[in-house]
């Protein structure tokens, strides 16, 4: 299975790497694209466009990190950083405008009340997006 | 002050919205105390259901209305009434009761059960007195439990 | 702006709709998360979910810096005490309410809520307007020292104004014609040269609410 296009949305979690290079691995041999993206979460009390200076240097740093290690591929990258009311909406909006065939993304095992639970992004995600989507779960816990 | 001729100077007409459990315990406590009591409610089976209590008292009133309308409250003549008591389930309708209480009928004595303690402040400002029934059923409870 | 709306029903959205074209920052609450998949399918992340009354769902919805708050949910009690918070707590600089009768209208304004609007009261009136039924017809009031009526007159058949020109017509007192329509467009000479015909639409202005000295004139 070779795609041409995958969306890597990023957490600056330790699985992101993981993804980034997983996806790089997905595409086609002879070169493929590449979309990262960091998400940094407005709360509606501040304004969409709000600087909020230390969620930009963390999601640069990230960002930076990840197109290091897809340097010696032959994959067009671009990363992004982005700024939204809600990172489910966001990812399934990038999807859909950047038209890619995969959303590649991490899951963090939550645990509620003794039970596993999928966190609200990720089902989100699931719910909503029209592309295919991975999935990987760290195996930390 | 009410119109009628009272038995005891200490007797007060007090006006109470919703028959729910609440509304309904407090409104026997009241009359049972020697009070003039109405209850208003818009649900029919709820104001039956004080029927079956076997009150032996006419100090208990049920009457069937909407306590958010004005010409209902008119006609349970609540401009004579001392104490206006809004317990029903929503805390919006006992705001909406409370309020036309206290600022078109100038009802001076006005108690609003609410849930949400964040429009507490909101409303006491307005010189409405309001209970969180969660709080105290949270404190008596603590407080026989502690006595056992 | 920024504005919040409680309500993600019919008028809700399409309040929300209207203002997003515009370009303004919206955010809608509601306690039914069908109605919010609904509206956030079609109108995007503007959906906040939870009780629109309390404080902290307010915050979440950005009403600390909202320039309007729009309460259009089908509950007048909701209505008003969430009107209320924004005024009171987020101090919002205006609120407006929808209520379905006029109930509730006095309270609603002596409680600071900036504008009452009847949507009964509104949709009564264009479905009168587009009956031609009444001759004369309140359109807007006009708050301020000498409040007045905007009002729209159809001109009767047998009306003994028809084949004058305006300047020769002694209106009542307190009456100025401003502007006159006929056949749907707008009459672009003088006001005081027209003559009026049968079936022309006149706006007028008028400090009086005793309309039946006009309805006389031009019935």
């Amino acid at each position: 299975m070779n795609f041409s296009s995958i969306l890597v949305p990023v957490f600056g979690s330790s699985s992101d790497a993981q993804v980034v290079e997983l996806a790089c691995e997905l595409l086609k041999p002879s070169g493929g694209r590449i979309f990262i993206i960091y998400i940094i979460q407005i709360n509606r009390s501040m304004p969409i466009d709000i600087a909020l200076p230390n969620e930009v240097m963390n999601g640069d740093n990230t960002l930076k990190a990840m197109e290091r290690l897809t340097a010696k591929s032959k994959h067009e990258v671009k990363a992004e950083l982005i700024q939204a009311r809600e990172i489910g909406y966001a990812i399934v909006q990038e999807a859909e405008q950047r038209n890619v065939d995969v959303i590649a993304m991490s899951m963090q095992k939550v645990k509620r009340f003794g039970k596993f639970e999928l966190e609200k992004t990720t089902s989100y995600v699931l719910k909503n997006a029209s592309c295919n989507i991975l999935i990987w779960q760290d195996e930390t816990i | 002050m009410t119109s009628k001729q009272k038995n005891n100077p200490n007797d007060k007409k007090i006006v109470i919205v919703g028959c729910g459990t609440y509304g309904r315990s407090l409104a026997m406590a009241l009359a049972k105390s020697g009070n003039e009591v109405i209850i208003i409610d818009s649900n029919r089976t709820k104001l039956e259901s004080l029927s079956q209590l076997s009150l032996n008292s006419d100090l208990l009133v049920g009457f069937l209305g909407d306590a958010t309308i004005a010409a209902d409250l008119v006609n349970i003549d609540i401009v004579n009434s001392d104490l206006f008591i809004a317990t029903t389930s929503s805390d919006s309708i006992n705001a909406l009761a409370a309020q036309k209480a206290k600022l078109l009928f100038g009802i001076n004595n006005v108690i609003c059960l609410m849930s949400d303690k964040s429009k507490q402040s909101l409303y006491q400002k307005l010189g409405i007195r309001i209970v969180n029934h969660t709080e105290l059923t949270i404190e008596s409870l603590i407080t026989s439990s502690v006595e056992s | 702006m920024n504005v919040v709306i409680f309500g993600a029903n019919e008028v809700g959205r399409s309040i929300a709709e209207w203002l997003l074209n515009d370009w303004h920052e919206v955010s809608i609450i509601d306690a039914d998360n069908f109605k919010l998949q609904d509206t956030e399918d079609e109108l995007g992340s503007i959906v906040v979910h939870g009780d629109p009354t309390s404080e902290e769902i307010l915050r979440l919805a950005g009403t600390g810096r909202a320039d309007i708050f729009i309460a259009s949910s089908r509950s007048e009690a909701d209505n008003m005490v969430c009107c209320q918070m924004a005024k009171e707590v987020f101090q919002v600089e205006k609120t407006i309410c929808l209520i379905y009768s006029e109930e509730n209208r006095s309270l609603f304004q002596l409680l600071g809520i900036d504008s009452v609007i009847n949507i009964t009261a509104v949709s009564l009136r264009s479905i009168q307007e587009n009956l031609n039924v009444d001759a004369i017809l309140p359109l807007m009031y006009i708050p301020g020292s000498t409040p007045a009526n905007l009002i729209s007159i159809r001109i009767a058949e047998d009306s003994e104004t028809i084949g004058e020109p305006l300047s020769n017509l002694t209106l009542p007192n307190g009456v100025s014609i401003k502007m006159i329509i006929r056949s749907g467009a707008i009459i672009e000479d003088s006001v005081e040269d027209t003559i009026l015909r049968s079936g022309d639409q006149v706006l007028a202005i008028t400090d009086s609410i005793n309309l039946d000295q006009l309805k006389e004139l031009f019935q």
